[in-house]
């Protein structure tokens, strides 16, 4: 089987949206859906361009998003070397983050609502929690599963406990912390989206509650198409990061 | 180089075990799975807590950790460093002790000239060979000029003929750098190839310590024995020359035809299964060919083990089970015995 | 098996053949209809019609009768199909007819005016408080008439634009007066009765629709336009119905607060969420209060075509509607005029 041109992808992209445009202009959608063609979702993509309201409104959601997930990512790293590295230390902590990590980070915001109110930090939290539970846990079992031979073989070559870390055990994590931020890049987006969707004035997700409250089906496509490609760009971008850091070896 | 000596260590199936190796001494650790083997080197490079004490040159380096024991130390998986390619696998320790740049360069072009991969310096593990890998393991162990050398059973993954090679390089190798080694293996024909002595322990005991000679000549016990392969041993009266490079020996009456070393030989071996049993007489010249009885016929997993009487000497003889099962074999028959010449070790 | 199944389908088509001429006649006998209203004061007279029984009285079949907690939520409503006629507020009507094209018609008004500005009177003294950086403003969703009435406030007093929106946060009135409550606010644009009911909570009304805007329009009474092609006799009732509820209301005003206190108190813990209700309990909405509230509105089914083009510009320049409709288009008064 002969493998397909690059180009192929793109077929079934543009079959769809030549079925979407047929579709909608045909009016084939039954009855009370309001259903814009394509063409239509295009012009108002340039049209929300040119008079800076797509931008302004994504500007603020990727400043939040980057900062909630760098910090959260951080803080992850960090934790997730302490318990992976320090037995006792994970065991005491394991429990609690067990019952952590299982609550969607969604449920986090009635109570991040009460306890920091409505402004740019909610987000940002919102961020942070989504992103910290899953890099930590990857961290985590990235390091426990180096093979402990590799650390007996550094420690015989002179290497203490902080060497070894930091030469053979972390650049070994790295794809398992690598999944972590990968599925997170993308999850971030989507959990922004819902935390902009409640009372922040600003973002992708207020100004999909603005086309939804003028139920301007048109808008809320063109951001659902933006959280898309964000969502995708992200995690090709650490699947980039990640085949260049480690393909060679792996 | 440091003596090494183990005493009354004590750790999992290890227990009371003493051992001393010379100064540049090659000693081979040979033993089954589970001996202990593995928890002794391990003990020696300072990875385990144990009891008992190791003494380098008589000063005990217990307290030492294993970064500071000067170990080299060649693992069983030869576990090289994935994430790096073959130099900065091979530059490792002499990175971590901080060593200035151009002495590691120069250190690792050594190694990798000595080792003959040069030509592997900047390829990952993921794409050498399995020799490859065990040079660039050992190189690796030898770039901080260790004083004690462990290798753990390292060319059991490797094809016959590559394994051949590299033993004797390594053997090579290790007495030019006279590093004091211990070398484990489960397999004694890599053992007495390359060893100065050989340890032979079982269940965490060490059994027996004695040059290939001795060991494999003189077993201690009917374990080591066993272990060995259970060979018959003949104490030879006397010997004449044939010529065209043979021996006769006479083993209690026994005339048996070997190859001539030029060395006076005192004892000669064959395993059993180096000896062939035929119901007829067999064809050829009637050198190592004797008449025998069955005494005893025991069925074992892996083989039919004969006990054959040749004049007063009782010989152990091993057949597969498919070769047995074809022929007529009973205690109290009479059966030719061929003893493959090539096979014979003398001592 | 392939016998079998030809059968059923043979069956399937059958049974549609029968049954979907019946339907159609049966539609025609009964014709039931689905209402909804807006969950504040504004929807007085569909409230009393149903508390006094008057839809039934004119043989009107109502299948369900829902309110919905702002006018938005109520647009997508019709958007989605699920009602026929509602009682919403004129600026999310414009927004379902130009931007999801929802075929309905205005058949008749229901209140001028109901909409204000309430405030702490400690924070805010005047409408230029609102400029400050530290003032936290609650209003509806855009796309809502009380956010066009928060813009309106900017022009008219020629506020800063971007300062008094960056002070904005979007929520549905009775959050925002659950935050109120919980003193997360310092000012909010509400429609009645939301607004009095912050006067019980300490909050003053520095500015109604009056004010603001003299002729506003408030909330206008929709129909379908497949209900005035098939059923015109049901939408003169419900112009009859509602307009015999607006004089009642204008002419026994204690009594209707009365009957809009039962009403509204009545379904008061499907809006508030559970940890709230005790907080929505102690939100007790008295005749008292409804009272007051209901005099800040001019209920009357009366509606000007020129008032009602006056607010598709003013959307329109806003950026709600990409179209500017005429009143035409959306209007439908024969049923008022004929009372």
């Amino acid at each position: 089987m002969n493998k397909l041109k690059p180009g192929w992808g793109i077929l079934p992209i543009a079959i769809f949206l030549a079925l979407w445009e047929i579709v909608a202009r045909l009016g084939l959608i039954p009855g009370h859906f309001f259903f814009p063609p394509f063409s239509a979702v295009v012009q108002e993509f340039y049209r929300l361009v040119a008079n800076g309201v797509l931008g302004h409104n994504f500007l603020s959601s990727l400043i939040r998003v980057l900062i909630g997930f760098c910090a959260g990512s951080i803080a992850g790293l960090a934790v997730g070397i302490v318990m992976g590295w320090k037995d006792i230390i994970n065991r005491a902590l394991h429990p609690i983050v067990s019952l952590l990590y299982p609550i969607p980070a969604l449920g986090w915001l009635p109570l991040l609502m009460l306890w920091i109110g409505i402004n740019e930090m909610l987000p940002i939290t919102l961020i942070f929690i989504c992103s910290f539970f899953p890099v930590l846990y990857n961290t985590i079992t990235g390091i426990r599963n180096v093979d402990k031979d590799y650390i007996q073989v550094a420690r015989t070559l002179g290497a203490s406990d902080i060497k070894i870390l930091a030469t053979v055990v972390l650049p070994l994590a790295l794809p398992n912390i690598f999944t972590g931020l990968r599925l997170e890049a993308g999850m971030a987006w989507r959990v922004i989206i819902a935390a902009e969707m409640v009372a922040i004035p600003t973002g992708i997700g207020a100004l999909l509650m603005k086309a939804e409250s003028l139920i301007r089906i048109d808008i809320i496509i063109v951001c659902l198409i933006v959280l898309s490609v964000m969502c995708l760009s992200f995690e090709k971008f650490f699947e980039y990061l990640e085949a260049k850091l480690t393909t060679k070896w792996r | 180089m440091p003596s090494i000596e183990l005493r009354n260590i004590c750790k999992y199936v290890c227990r009371d075990v003493n051992l001393k190796i010379s100064d540049k001494e090659l000693l081979v650790l040979l033993g089954p799975n589970g001996a202990g083997k593995t928890t002794l080197l391990n003990i020696i490079a300072g990875l385990t807590e144990y009891g008992g004490s190791v003494l380098f040159d008589g000063v005990p380096v217990d307290k030492v950790p294993a970064s500071k024991r000067e170990v080299g130390y060649l693992f069983q998986d030869l576990v090289l460093f994935p994430h790096l390619d073959v130099a900065a696998n091979i530059a490792y320790g002499l990175r971590v002790k901080k060593q200035p740049e151009s002495e590691v360069e120069a250190r690792v072009h050594e190694l990798l000239q000595i080792m003959k991969i040069k030509h592997l310096s900047s390829r990952y593990p993921k794409h050498l060979s399995g020799g490859e890998k065990q040079r660039v393991a050992l190189a690796r162990a030898l770039a901080l000029s260790p004083k004690v050398l462990l290798l753990d059973e390292p060319l059991n993954s490797l094809d016959v003929q590559t394994s051949k090679y590299l033993r004797m390089e390594l053997k090579q190798l290790q007495k030019e750098l006279g590093i004091t080694t211990i070398y484990v293996t489960h397999d004694l024909t890599e053992a007495e190839e390359i060893a100065d002595r050989i340890a032979i322990i079982q269940h965490g005991c060490m059994e027996q310590v004695g040059s290939p000679g001795e060991v494999f000549f003189y077993p201690q016990n009917e374990r080591v024995s066993d272990f060995i392969g259970a060979p018959n041993i003949l104490n030879c009266d006397y010997c004449h020359s044939l010529g065209q490079g043979l021996l006769e020996v006479n083993c209690g009456g026994l005339p048996i035809v070997i190859p001539d070393d030029g060395n006076t030989v005192q004892r000669i071996a064959l395993f059993p299964r180096d000896i062939y049993i035929s119901e007829t007489k067999p064809p050829g010249p009637e050198v190592n060919r004797f008449k025998g009885t069955i005494t005893s016929i025991k069925s074992a997993d892996d083989a039919v083990r004969l006990e054959v009487m040749v004049e007063s000497k009782k010989l152990l003889a091993e057949m597969p089970h498919h070769i047995f099962e074809d022929m007529d074999l009973a205690v109290g028959k009479e059966v030719f015995l061929i003893l493959k010449l090539r096979r014979i070790r003398a001592y | 098996m392939k016998k079998l199944n030809s059968l059923i389908l043979a069956g399937v088509l059958a049974g549609l053949l029968v049954f979907i001429p019946l339907g159609g006649c049966s539609e025609k006998e009964e014709a039931p209809i689905g209402v909804a209203v807006e969950f504040n004061a504004h929807a007085a007279c569909a409230y009393i019609a149903r508390d006094k029984g008057w839809f039934e009285e004119e043989g009107l079949k109502l299948t369900a009768y829902e309110s919905y907690v702002t006018g938005t939520a109520l647009a997508a409503a019709l958007a989605r199909g699920d009602i026929e006629v509602a009682y919403i507020c004129l600026v999310p009507a414009i927004n379902a007819y130009v931007n999801a094209r929802v075929p309905i018609k205005i058949i008749a008004g229901m209140h001028k005016y109901g909409y204000g500005l309430v405030v702490n009177p400690d924070k805010i003294k005047n409408v230029r408080d609102l400029e400050k950086p530290d003032i936290r403003i609650g209003c509806v969703q855009e796309g809502g008439a009380v956010d066009v009435i928060l813009h309106k406030t900017i022009d008219k007093y020629h506020l800063d634009k971007n300062k008094v929106l960056n002070n904005v946060q979007r929520m549905n009135p009775p959050k925002q007066v659950l935050a109120i409550k919980m003193g997360q606010l310092d000012a909010a644009f509400l429609p009645e009765h939301w607004a009095t009911m912050t006067e019980e909570l300490g909050f003053k009304m520095l500015l109604t629709s009056q004010d603001i805007w003299p002729e506003m329009q408030g909330s206008i009474l929709v129909v379908k336009a497949d209900l005035i092609r098939d059923h015109p006799e049901i939408v003169q009732k419900l112009v009859k119905v509602s307009q015999r509820a607006t004089d009642w209301a204008n002419h026994h005003p204690n009594e209707a607060a009365e009957v809009m206190a039962r009403q509204l108190q009545a379904t008061d813990e499907e809006i508030f969420p559970a940890e709230t209700r005790e907080i929505a309990a102690k939100l007790e909405i008295t005749p008292e209060v409804l009272l007051r509230s209901m005099a800040r509105l001019e209920y009357s089914t009366a509606i000007d075509p020129k008032v009602v083009q006056e607010t598709i510009d003013y959307i329109a320049e806003l950026g709600y509607i990409k179209e500017r409709i005429r009143t035409e288009d959306i209007l439908d008064l024969r049923y008022l005029r004929n009372e």
